[in-house]
């Protein structure tokens, strides 16, 4: 072999090794050029080039200030203040049950995982409520479970509140704009004042925010539409679980049959009456359902406790 | 041909360690997950994940990925799991890295709402019962329970 080939080869091969000796915060560096050159030629705007600074090229959705540990947060500030108005009910083998539950729903969901993860509270009134907080709180009340006539209706029911959290009904209640200005305020801040300033005003905020969920939850209610949208969703979620989606209707036909509370807050000034959600159900009721025999069963043995 | 097979091996060792560092870098942006043997949460754990850490993805498969963490193990982690936003964690005694939004890819893990504006707000309105809160959150499934809970249920 002759001395010239080996020097060109290992040319070669320097000049590639050098290339992957180079990590990602070159490649970065190299996006950075990139982005900044579109930009300066108009091609996208300052902002797009910001978010085109990544690695691969991808855009980025730049109005996403919201991450997932700050809706965790807020979900925690609805959830403090539920759980300031309501006991919670000691029930280990039915809090085990809802939870499980829940969680094997959310597997088959959009959004199976959450910064803290989906977690279900039974709260010890009788009135008949479920709610469901960002960030994967979901309260059900001990007058609901009593309603609840099995399993594939109790799988409907949190199914319903899973739909609500996947599709960020409650941060939609939010003042978005504020929010996002805040947070984005204080992503800039730098200095210690500066940050202690935007601070106080976030803290602010935070407060409002809460309070406009909270208020969605426990007074308002969601939308007509929205309310909609998670008895669709929660059919999707329970067919993809192996539940019956019949059992959604079966949870409506028993909120519908039972008297309930009729004073301000509660389920009926919250939601939609349930013959309307009944009417609106896209139900395949010949659907038959695998291992509804065992459920039945277990949901019987279970609930007897309560 | 020993000739063009030399110079076939010289570039291929670099092209292949190149191949590595151009993977696209994922970052969990949740508390905690885990890696999974299989694109599915009823399959086994390989291990586990915290807020933060870097994932290499090594392929797209529907809602799931295949990725590598840094002490080389592979498995699957669900997208929503997943963020192309770096997260940097700061404390109060180190310094804070200046004006990082998503936008520059990056996202400063406890700043704007965490437990400092928790606390304010706690502080500020009496009624608020996050002691039971914590409690809440400490309530844990395991994934045996959910796996027996399944199959004895006939559900997926």
């Amino acid at each position: 072999m002759n001395i010239k080939l080996i020097s060109i080869s290992l040319a070669i091969a320097g000049i590639a090794l050098t290339v992957a000796g180079c990590s990602t915060k070159d490649f970065e560096s190299f996006s950075s050029v990139g982005s900044s050159v579109l930009a300066q030629t108009g091609v996208v705007s300052g902002s797009q080039a910001d978010a085109i600074f990544k690695f691969g090229g991808t855009l980025n959705n730049v109005t996403e200030e919201i991450t997932e540990e700050q809706e965790y947060y807020l979900g925690r500030g609805v959830a403090a203040n539920v759980l300031g108005k309501y006991k919670v009910l000691n029930n280990k083998p039915i809090l085990e049950y809802l939870n499980v539950i829940a969680i094997i729903l959310a597997n088959n969901s959009e959004k199976p995982l959450t910064f803290g993860g989906y977690k279900v509270q039974i709260l010890d009134t009788e009135e008949i409520n479920a709610l469901s907080a960002p960030g994967g709180f979901i309260f059900v009340s001990k007058g609901f479970l009593k309603i609840v006539p099995n399993e594939d209706a109790l799988a409907g029911l949190l199914a319903h509140e899973i739909a609500h959290i996947v599709k960020g009904h409650g941060m939609s209640s939010i003042k978005n704009a504020d929010l996002t200005a805040g947070l984005i305020a204080l992503g800039k801040a730098a200095t210690p004042s500066e940050i202690a300033a935007v601070t106080a005003k976030l803290t602010q905020t935070f407060e409002d925010s809460i309070d406009s969920v909270v208020s969605s939850l426990l007074t308002k209610g969601y939308s007509r539409s929205q309310e909609y949208a998670a008895d669709a969703y929660a059919l999707t979620l329970l067919e993809k679980t192996g539940y019956s989606p019949v059992g959604l209707q079966e949870m409506l036909k028993s909120l519908e049959t039972k008297a309930y509370d009729n004073s301000t807050g509660g389920w009926n000034s919250t939601h939609p009456e349930a013959s309307d959600r009944i009417d609106e159900l896209d139900l395949d009721t010949g659907t038959s359902s695998i291992g509804k025999d065992a459920r039945d069963k277990r949901f019987k043995s279970i609930f007897a406790a309560l | 041909m020993k000739i063009l097979s030399f110079f076939v091996f010289i570039l291929a060792v670099p092209i292949v360690v190149l191949a590595d560092d151009f993977r696209e870098t994922s970052y969990l942006k949740v508390r905690q997950a885990q890696l999974k043997s299989e694109p599915s949460f009823l399959s086994k754990s390989t291990a586990n994940l915290k807020y933060g850490d870097s994932l290499k993805i090594l392929e797209n498969k529907q809602n799931w990925f295949k990725v590598k963490n840094n002490t080389g193990i592979t498995g699957y982690v669900h997208s929503s799991a997943l963020s192309s936003n770096k997260i940097v964690f700061t404390s109060e005694t180190k310094f804070t890295p200046k004006s990082a939004s998503s936008a520059d890819g990056i996202v400063m893990a406890g700043k704007g709402f965490n437990k400092q504006v928790e606390k304010k707000y706690a502080a500020s309105n009496s009624q608020l019962n996050y002691r039971a809160v914590d409690q809440m959150e400490q309530i844990r499934v395991s994934d045996k329970q959910i796996n027996s809970f399944v199959k004895a249920g006939d559900l997926k």
